[in-house]
């Protein structure tokens, strides 16, 4: 946990380098006071990019999520991106996947470069083991429209993962929307405590029908299959659990 | 609006009660001194103020616009507000009063005046507080169609926009019997920052015109797998629509004329016989028009209020902010259809032509929304397309098939020489705010192209978008020749490119790509000097381009060079304008659709 000072140091100073992009002076010699005649706005928006019901083919239930929020201009933003679920019936709360605080600059027309804190963990409860990270990402969309979203963690104990999500709209018609999507993690050393294995830890495919009522609210029905590899699933095999599955979800997409 | 309780009537209101019931103002015994020989009133439904002095009172009210309330801006009780009618030679006194409880401003649209009258906040004046009176004061030495709107914030999408006509001191090169204004606008019912706000977060918000797996299907069944795989690869590999063709549609949007909505059936009169001068504005935040009156031929005779070489044609696109007079002669006793289709094909404006009130007339369908194809492509080419010829190459692309196009991958076009063209598979659209910095070519002189040349990269001989040439004469640039020169005959010294561009994504909007709140300083002219400026569009959307304080003087190849106030630029062309810089004073100098101008494409023109 020491290394959360340091931690904290570059998520304010990328709050500070945010709050001090203002914008430059046009020098055409209008008198004080009479402000500028284009005035720059900045903007947010909160999407719940998946807030689903799992049934998995283990029997097993959960409420799944995956959000993010972000404000600011054009070039610097502030997000705060989470993912998690809490199973139905075992007893323990809710838990954080990731919750990110991070500080994006826009690099490129599609791409966003993105660092800060991020934690793993129970939310207001003791169920599940914590930890906190340095996040590096990068977000966008990739040529042939594919939406990534990929980061680098590195954890308050030195251990390093990486995960990347893409997912594609394919327009069925002007409302119905057809999204697959796909996870990776991998990680550069075994965190047992957490099911981590060096390598490759899993994969995760998932492909679901939206149908956006308004822009704004698009429930959707849809599939997953994922699977473990390696030492992560000889975890999981040690655990009794199953290394490999599928399940089917429905859930809402909304932004705000 | 005949439902106003008659005991409140104002003098604007009754007015517009009678032009609704088809009064000329003459029956009502308040015939202006305009008024034209035939004695014919009805000129325009919102009232109309004109004399040695016109006072504006600004204010939020609650409006029906298409049967439903909404809150609107109205000038004088109006929304869209009345016609200013000014005469040339006669100095304009304008008194506008604030009573919003926010700033606001109006800008004289294509006026030619001094500086501190131009009316943009922050740069001409500090704006019009609340409760002020700001009068603008200014000699009047031009006529025709022009407008006026608000330059504050986005006021000018909730209705603060009205026509401004100057009746010419001397008569003009046409004659007619009778006038309409048609004021065409986009009405939503949302709150324009709402509106700003889902351009800026979620793009494709309001296309419901998007390409889906079905298109995709049929033009396979049209024109091969191969081709369209290669086509459809082309603009997924670029993350671009082809679909992107308005950024705020119809699903939001009422379209309307003269502030009435399509179902409101407006009436503009005529006498069977009579030729009619139609003074067609684009007042509208972000909406292109393609304008025309089946069964009626038109004859174009003023571009932005200047007169031109009379140009016969059955439809015109008119840019946001441009104004064409069109003359037309109704011969039969019967009603035709004002129809304004919005150029991405999600609505119209429209309006009724008739003997009388009551009549209407068939409404066409609309057209089915186009694809943008090659030649918005080439705008990806950006520079590199800049200085290669290929006028006649887009000219070819045009009538071009896709099934023709073989996937851009490989393509060799014998017949075309496109070097750069190579470039576009590999293209990367996030180069593309990197741009040359408003690149300078001082004069050499000889390097210069004469005055009134044509650039390579223009497309002027093309209507843009979404029309079937084959169907309809259709106006084009190239169309346009002044009816007689404009008095500054000077080759220009020094060339100023600009390249236009943005990032659809982030729906940010440049020059060359530094948005207004990134640039440092303004663009300069001297005082005195005569320029050409050359606009580059590298992005894929048409922008009309408006420099304020000064006319830019079209070089379409035309001898006799017409000039605009407002200049539609289509996507991936190169476009040129002399421009004597003859009026001191800062300008602003933008894009005129008003999300885009907000989002940054505006800068600041000094000349001193």
């Amino acid at each position: 946990m020491n290394n959360r000072t340091p931690l904290m140091a570059v998520a304010s100073l990328a709050a500070m380098t945010f709050a001090a992009s203002g914008y430059a002076e046009d020098g055409y010699d209008a008198p004080p006071g009479w402000g500028t005649p284009m005035t720059e706005h900045y903007f947010g928006k909160f999407l719940v990019d998946r807030l689903e019901y799992v049934w998995a083919d283990d029997n097993e239930e959960a409420v799944a999520w995956d959000f993010q929020g972000w404000y600011g201009g054009d070039f610097h933003r502030v997000y705060i991106k989470g993912e998690g679920e809490n199973v139905q019936g075992d007893d323990e709360g809710a838990e954080f996947e990731s919750l990110d605080l991070l500080y994006s600059y826009l690099i490129a027309d599609f791409w966003e470069l993105q660092g800060g804190i991020g934690y793993q963990g129970g939310i207001a409860s003791g169920d599940h083991p914590e930890r906190i990270f340095a996040v590096l990402g990068l977000m966008g969309t990739a040529p042939y429209r594919i939406e990534v979203d990929a980061s680098l963690r590195v954890s308050d104990d030195g251990d390093i993962s990486a995960d990347l999500e893409a997912e594609y709209n394919l327009r069925l018609t002007q409302r119905t929307y057809l999204q697959p999507r796909m996870e990776v993690a991998v990680a550069a050393s075994e965190v047992e405590e957490f099911g981590v294995g060096e390598g490759l830890n899993s994969t995760r495919v998932g492909l679901r029908l939206r149908y956006e009522i308004t822009r704004e609210f698009a429930p959707y029905v849809g599939a997953y299959w994922q699977k473990q590899y390696g030492d992560t699933a000889d975890m999981t095999r040690d655990d009794g659990d199953s290394t490999e599955g599928a399940g089917v979800v429905a859930g809402v997409r909304m932004w705000f | 609006m005949a439902s106003s309780p008659v005991s409140t009537l104002s003098r604007r209101q009754l007015l517009k009660v009678a032009s609704a019931l088809g009064l000329s103002t003459a029956a009502l015994g308040l015939r202006p001194a305009w008024a034209n020989p035939a004695g014919l009133g009805n000129v325009y439904p919102q009232g109309i103020e004109q004399g040695r002095e016109i006072s504006l009172a600004v204010r939020r009210e609650t409006l029906p616009i298409a049967g439903r309330r909404t809150s609107a801006i109205t000038l004088n009780g109006t929304s869209p507000g009345p016609l200013i009618r000014l005469r040339e030679g006669r100095d304009a006194v304008l008194k506008v009063t604030n009573l919003l409880d926010e700033d606001t401003s109006v800008h004289w649209h294509g006026i030619i005046l001094p500086a501190e009258m131009d009316g943009v906040p922050g740069l001409s004046f500090a704006g019009i507080a609340p409760g002020e009176t700001f009068t603008a004061r200014f000699p009047v030495n031009q006529n025709g169609t022009y407008w006026y709107h608000s330059h504050s914030g986005l006021q000018e999408q909730v209705g603060h926009v009205g026509p401004l006509v100057i009746d010419a001191a001397e008569p003009e090169p046409f004659s007619y019997d009778r006038e309409h204004v048609l004021l065409l606008t986009d009405w939503t019912y949302e709150d324009p920052m709402e509106v700003f706000r889902h351009l800026k977060v979620a793009e494709g918000y309001y296309n419901d015109q998007q390409r889906t797996i079905g298109d995709f299907f049929a033009d396979v069944a049209k024109n091969g797998f191969a081709d369209t795989l290669a086509q459809r690869t082309m603009w997924a590999e670029m993350r671009m629509s082809s679909r992107d063709i308005a950024d705020v549609t119809g699903s939001t949007y009422t379209y309307l004329m003269n502030g009435h909505a399509p179902g409101d059936n407006w009436t503009a009169l005529f006498k069977p016989g009579e030729r009619v001068r139609l003074r067609v504005i684009n007042g509208s935040a972000m909406s292109y028009f393609d304008v025309r009156i089946p069964g009626l031929k038109m004859t174009v005779v003023a571009a932005d209020g200047q007169p031109v070489q009379p140009v016969p044609v059955e439809e015109f696109r008119i840019a946001v902010a441009e104004t064409y007079d069109v003359l037309v002669e109704p011969e039969s006793d019967h009603a035709y259809t004002l129809f304004a289709e919005s150029m991405d094909r999600s609505g119209y404006a429209r309006g009724t032509l008739a003997p009388r009130l009551g009549m209407v007339a068939p409404v066409p369908e609309l057209r089915r929304i186009d694809d943008r194809g090659m030649e918005a492509m080439v705008a990806h080419g950006g520079m590199a397309m800049a200085g290669m010829d290929h006028s006649n190459m887009s000219g070819n692309m045009q009538g071009m098939e896709y099934s023709a196009m073989d996937g851009m991958q490989g393509m060799d076009h014998s017949s075309m020489d496109h070097s750069s063209m190579d470039d576009m598979q590999g293209m990367d659209h996030s180069g593309m705010n990197g741009g040359i910095q408003g690149m300078d070519h001082s004069a050499g002189g000889s390097t210069l192209l004469p005055a009134g040349a044509v650039q390579s990269g223009s497309r002027y001989d093309e209507p843009g978008i979404g029309f079937d040439s084959t169907e309809r004469r259709v106006l084009v640039y190239s169309d346009l020749r002044a009816y007689a020169p404009w008095p500054d005959r000077r080759p220009p010294r020094r060339e100023l490119e600009l390249q236009l561009t943005g990032n659809m994504e982030r729906y940010m909007w440049s020059f060359d790509g530094k948005k207004f709140s990134e640039v440092d300083g303004p663009i300069h002219f001297e005082h005195g000097e005569r320029l050409r400026l050359i606009l580059v569009n590298t992005t894929m959307m048409e922008h009309p381009i408006h420099l304020h304080g000064m006319w830019m003087e079209l070089e379409n190849g035309n001898e006799l060079i017409p000039r605009k106030h407002t200049l539609n630029v289509k996507p991936g062309e190169r476009v040129s304008a002399l421009i004597s810089a003859d009026a001191p004073g800062s300008w602003a100098f933008h894009c005129h659709l008003l999300y885009h101008m907000d989002a940054g494409m505006f800068r600041v023109v000094k000349v001193a």
